[in-house]
């Protein structure tokens, strides 16, 4: 062992983590070298230092404050976390920005309005023939590349219009549900999406994304086999809506999700980045992406996944290859469309069952261009020089 | 400090966790109590001023309170609410534009006010020599300064490991990156620290004085 490869591993020889053969000759190595010797001397006075630090007492009225927070946070917290209304937030506010659409109109019906045409649900619904060559492109193949998801019901289905109605599709096949009611569900995603694109002006956007090209069903064969935790991120305009579409889909599907970790929310200015992390059977994997995929705007820029052990699919990501100084959550040039960046490989989370596996799914609004931590934790993880 | 007459006194932090989510928002105050120091110490650290601290240590609690009903009590309060504070810590550090060091300790001595009030000559005395008969305390507050100072993402090392006395695993598992990782984090934050430790207190550290 030479002085380099010792002075690497004081610090986990200081710590006890290295294991005994390792140890071992480091201990050698210090024996017979008085330089690393003084290093790891002075290592030790470091750290020793820290550890002398007092513990700093919460100020007397800290726990009046928080009381206050929580008091003014009124009844609504503890019970804010139910599932239910969550489910059904989307709709409501679908309906109001319909009704507001609808009085903005400053017609008797909304049924029919012309002027308006591009921002109307309705509108949207009628133009769906005349439209749907070219919009449908991806969501088909997309459908059509992953084997039993929803393929055959797909095709025999309506043409699906925005992405939005993706969702419709997607739940049908994940809940099992019999066409009749599936279309319906269809046609609440349509009018939803609509209502809500046009809210944020970005159906335009949507109607010309290109081709999905990434085969996800193949990126995630390899991870399901791995059982490693994965982190997606959608870029979504509306990233509450997207969220709160998630959460109930998560919960008709009996996904299970985390709260705890799911807390995180950010918003400063018009930065948003919020996440839910859900614990997903691996066989269901592919359907939670395929869901994941829809709630992205547009959705071919939205997704590209990857394994912890795919590097073709890494090389296809180069924000996960950014400088260094993109790495400490700074923004970058560009925002980061990587989609995928896969937790790193040893930190699979599959352990609570068996076969589940854990996805964390950011949802960042297109204006935010800042890395999730995750992300550069395994930029970080690309650079650091592990031996 | 005179709890005494609370209800809730004998009871564990499961039973408290239960009686608040059964709408009896005092439990939660003693729940605060409770682990209040730990969680503003460990927020002090990893931002290096009282005020933040404090700012970051209230909106911890405040999800803390938020979650309550979901907390799933796989894992004790304490250590659910200490994964809390870290987030928060966290993702608050990522929407902040990242500061220069001086600017960094400038904010950390104008947040500081009760702890430290010889922050700033401590800090203009490093050049010359009184280190030298500098008292316990004082060298303490050196250390602590020289922390603070440190890139925030080292510094979230040094606080775990030598701090919290977490090992790689658990730090590991806090971060969401490998062992690997944090070895490697870990050994760099010290190296770093040890270089700022060695130009605030000089010979005397180096040679290993007044250790």
């Amino acid at each position: 062992m030479n002085c380099r490869q010792a002075d690497e591993r004081l610090s986990a020889y200081l710590d006890g983590e290295l294991t005994p053969p390792e140890a071992e000759e480091v201990r050698r190595h210090l024996a017979s070298c008085a330089a690393c010797r003084a290093a790891f001397e002075q290592l030790q006075r470091t750290v020793q230092a820290v550890k002398d630090l007092p513990v700093v007492l919460a100020p007397k009225d800290f726990r009046a404050r928080v009381m206050a927070d929580v008091q003014s946070d009124a009844g609504t917290a503890v019970e804010k976390k139910a599932p239910r209304w969550r489910m059904l937030w989307p709709a409501a506010a679908a309906v109001l920005i319909a009704v507001v659409l609808a009085l903005i109109g400053d017609r008797p019906s909304p049924r029919r309005p012309a002027k308006t045409a591009e921002s109307l649900p309705e509108a949207a619904a009628e133009k769906r023939d005349a439209e749907s060559a070219a919009m449908t492109v991806p969501t088909d193949e997309k459908m059509r590349s992953l084997d039993g998801v929803g393929g055959p019901r797909a095709s025999a289905s309506p043409q699906p219009v925005f992405h939005a109605l993706d969702l419709g599709e997607e739940a049908r096949p994940l809940a099992d549900k019999p066409p009749g009611s599936a279309a319906k569900l269809g046609g609440l995603a349509l009018k939803k999406e609509s209502a809500e694109t046009a809210g944020d002006a970005s159906a335009e956007a949507v109607a010309q994304a290109p081709p999905v090209e990434s085969d996800i069903a193949k990126a995630l064969e390899g991870a399901a086999g791995t059982g490693d935790a994965q982190v997606w991120t959608v870029v979504a305009p509306a990233p509450y809506m997207a969220r709160a579409r998630l959460n109930a889909l998560a919960v008709e599907n009996r996904w299970h999700i985390m709260p705890e970790e799911s807390l995180d929310d950010r918003k400063k200015g018009e930065a948003v980045v919020l996440r839910l992390v859900l614990n997903v059977p691996a066989n269901q994997l592919t359907a939670l992406a395929q869901t994941v995929k829809t709630l992205s705007q547009p959705p071919a820029k939205a997704v590209l996944l990857e394994s912890a052990r795919n590097g073709e699919m890494r090389k296809e990501a180069p924000a996960l290859t950014a400088p260094a100084a993109d790495m400490r959550g700074v923004a970058t040039e560009e925002p980061v469309r990587t989609v995928a960046a896969a937790r790193a490989p040893g930190r699979a989370r599959a352990d609570a069952e068996r076969d589940t596996i854990s996805v964390t799914v950011l949802f960042r609004s297109p204006e935010s261009v800042i890395v999730p931590p995750e992300a550069a934790a395994i930029m970080e993880v690309e650079t650091a020089p592990e031996e | 400090m005179k709890p005494a007459e609370s209800p809730f006194r004998g009871r564990n932090d499961g039973e408290l966790v239960a009686a608040c989510c059964a709408g009896r928002k005092e439990a939660f105050g003693e729940l605060v109590a409770r682990h209040q120091d730990r969680i503003f110490n460990l927020a002090f650290r990893l931002t290096g001023n009282r005020d933040d601290a404090a700012e970051m240590a209230q909106e911890t609690f405040l999800k803390a309170y938020r979650a309550l009903k979901s907390f799933r009590r796989e894992s004790a309060f304490g250590t659910w609410v200490f994964r809390i504070a870290i987030n928060t810590v966290r993702s608050r550090r990522r929407f902040r534009a990242v500061r220069p060091a001086e600017v960094s300790l400038q904010t950390a001595k104008d947040g500081d006010e009760g702890g430290s009030r010889n922050r700033m000559e401590t800090l203009e005395a490093r050049d010359p020599a009184p280190e030298e008969e500098a008292s316990r305390a004082e060298r303490r507050r050196i250390v602590g300064e020289a922390v603070a100072r440190m890139d925030e993402e080292q510094r979230i090392m040094i606080v775990l490991r030598d701090i919290e006395g977490r090992d790689y695993g658990e730090i590991a598992g806090l971060l969401d990156c490998p062992r690997g990782t944090v070895k490697s984090r870990l050994h760099r934050a010290r190296m770093a620290l040890k270089e700022i430790l060695s130009g605030m207190l000089g010979d005397e550290f180096v040679a290993g004085g007044a250790g």
